[in-house]
């Protein structure tokens, strides 16, 4: 004890005074590192020369600025509130500059973005300053996939009764691309529940659509006007459609320890053409496979796919063709058929809310040890 | 017991080519690296073998290392769950002094004390086991 106080004595530290790192990413694209803290303090550092480690930043009133954000919606606690993982937006995903998500054990995506003006200067390149620039929330309306189930068998009977809301507080593991999004949650009951969202691209789409969609009215709900982007250099602009996501939950056997996503074989361009967004898999999905997510678990991998419109359509074809109910194929048309066609629709100008379908993801197989 | 594998580049020059990407391991008491090789069979690539080649780069080490992540350049970074601060794992082909091949730098002390000797945070730990240390 003496001789090491003796020989360092300055290099010990209360744990009590030091904020934790829990989550370290590393952004490729932007050439610097991520971390978060015990106490939800999000840093950034940049590699610089051989050996140094530029610190640029810290953020250390997270929770507060997306309370500012979101006021008065009733999941943003602090228990929902512990970040679990960062994930890199890409420049190729992000037109408006995002560059940053955080997901929290509340299932709570938080973006951020650079600031404008102000900037750090390191010796090789200039860094802009990230501040939280939109905070979007699970599903408020999300269904246990056993009630799913149950509702389901209840239907072709009558009525079914209001189900009870599923709600999102034990995230674990996560994993994010191209604007996809798995989210494990751990359950006591021998199988994590998956917590899948993708962009509705029928509702978010801009294909010269008048602009129909208006902030505000009669059935809107506090959480919906979160639907939108904002606040930090982001003006809502009116004519911005309001985001709207499809999401589901899956059940999942096992506990989750890691989820990645699948590399697949990406469509090339000829040099100087416009490439549609990796968002916008309506542009591609005749040209490149499904994206996947990997789920590894204790009792094995499960896949995930995400289905495509065309995987869709396959779907609601085969389900006619069995002989079941017109109501798939029925709304298949209204959801996309209006859409690829560029026809002008009039989309609900309520719908801010996270819609739950239980249709987007589904798990095709399992590989048991 | 292994509580953390991860996957990434290696730095250039370091290894032989055909070591493509590295295996961080984690243990509680050191990490270590893994080479990995990729070699594609005759025509099919469904038949790639991969080689794994252990190297020389170890470091022990009771600062519990988790969250490892890899740059492209090949520099690997990780956080310890026993005093909470950013790590890097740096390694060269040559041994420098005071150095060896390999180091853990703590980027969330400034200074010289990133870079003392391991013995002497060693040392402080052996002898303070309930407290925390800073270098590793």
């Amino acid at each position: 004890m003496m001789v090491s106080k003796l020989l360092c004595p300055e290099i010990q530290h209360s744990s009590s005074t030091v904020d934790r790192i829990m989550v370290i990413t590393a952004d490729a694209s932007r050439g610097c590192l991520y971390t978060v803290s015990h106490n939800n303090a999000l840093s950034v550092y940049k590699p610089d020369g051989a050996k140094a480690l530029q610190y640029v930043q810290t953020l250390s009133n997270i929770y507060k600025t997306a309370q500012e954000k979101a006021p008065g919606f009733p999941t943003l606690t602090p228990e929902s509130f512990q970040i679990v993982s960062l994930h890199v937006v890409e420049p190729q995903e992000s037109r408006s500059s995002i560059q940053l998500l955080a997901i929290t054990t509340g299932g709570i995506r938080l973006y951020f973005a650079p600031t404008y003006g102000s900037t750090h200067t390191t010796a090789t390149n200039t860094i802009r300053p990230l501040q939280l620039a939109h905070v979007r929330f699970p599903p408020p309306n999300l269904l246990h996939p056993d009630e799913q189930a149950h509702i389901q068998s209840i239907t072709s009977h009558g009525q079914p009764p209001r189900p009870r809301a599923f709600v999102m507080s034990r995230i674990e593991k996560t994993c994010y691309h191209n604007g996809l999004l798995a989210a494990a949650q751990y359950d006591a009951d021998g199988s994590d529940h998956i917590l899948c969202a993708s962009p509705d691209l029928t509702q978010i789409g801009s294909l010269g659509q008048l602009s129909t969609s208006q902030q505000g009215g009669p059935g809107q709900q506090p959480q919906q006007i979160y639907g939108t982007y904002g606040g930090g250099g982001y003006a809502t602009s009116p004519s911005r459609r309001p985001l709207t996501e499809n999401a589901s939950l899956l059940s999942i056997p096992g506990r989750t320890w890691a989820i990645a996503s699948s590399p697949r074989e990406v469509t090339t361009v000829p040099p100087n053409t416009p490439s549609p967004s990796v968002i916008n898999e309506l542009g591609r999905q005749f040209t490149e496979s499904s994206q996947q997510f990997m789920v590894l678990t204790n009792a094995g991998i499960s896949f995930l796919r995400k289905r495509r419109a065309v995987d869709y359509l396959r779907a609601v074809v085969e389900e006619l063709q069995s002989g079941n109910s017109v109501k798939p194929i029925i709304d298949f048309r209204d959801r996309y058929v209006i859409f690829l066609f560029h026809v002008v629709y009039r989309i609900d100008s309520f719908d801010f809310q996270l819609r739950t379908r239980s249709d987007v993801f589904y798990a095709p197989r399992a590989l048991s040890r | 017991m292994i509580t953390s594998v991860t996957l990434v580049r290696p730095k250039a020059v370091v290894f032989v080519e055909e070591i493509s990407h590295l295996l961080v391991i984690c243990t509680p008491c050191s990490v270590f690296l893994l080479g990995l090789s990729v070699k594609s069979g005759p025509g099919d690539r469904l038949r790639n073998t991969i080689q794994v080649f252990a190297t020389d780069i170890n470091v022990p080490t009771r600062a519990d290392m988790f969250s490892v992540v890899g740059m492209p350049d090949g520099r690997i970074f990780m956080a310890s769950a026993q005093d909470g601060c950013l790590y890097e794992l740096s390694y060269q082909r040559e041994e420098v002094w005071l150095g060896g091949k390999v180091q853990l730098i703590n980027h969330s002390v400034k200074g010289v004390q990133s870079l003392l000797p391991r013995f002497l945070s060693d040392l402080a730990a052996y002898n303070n086991d309930g407290e925390q240390v800073a270098v590793s």
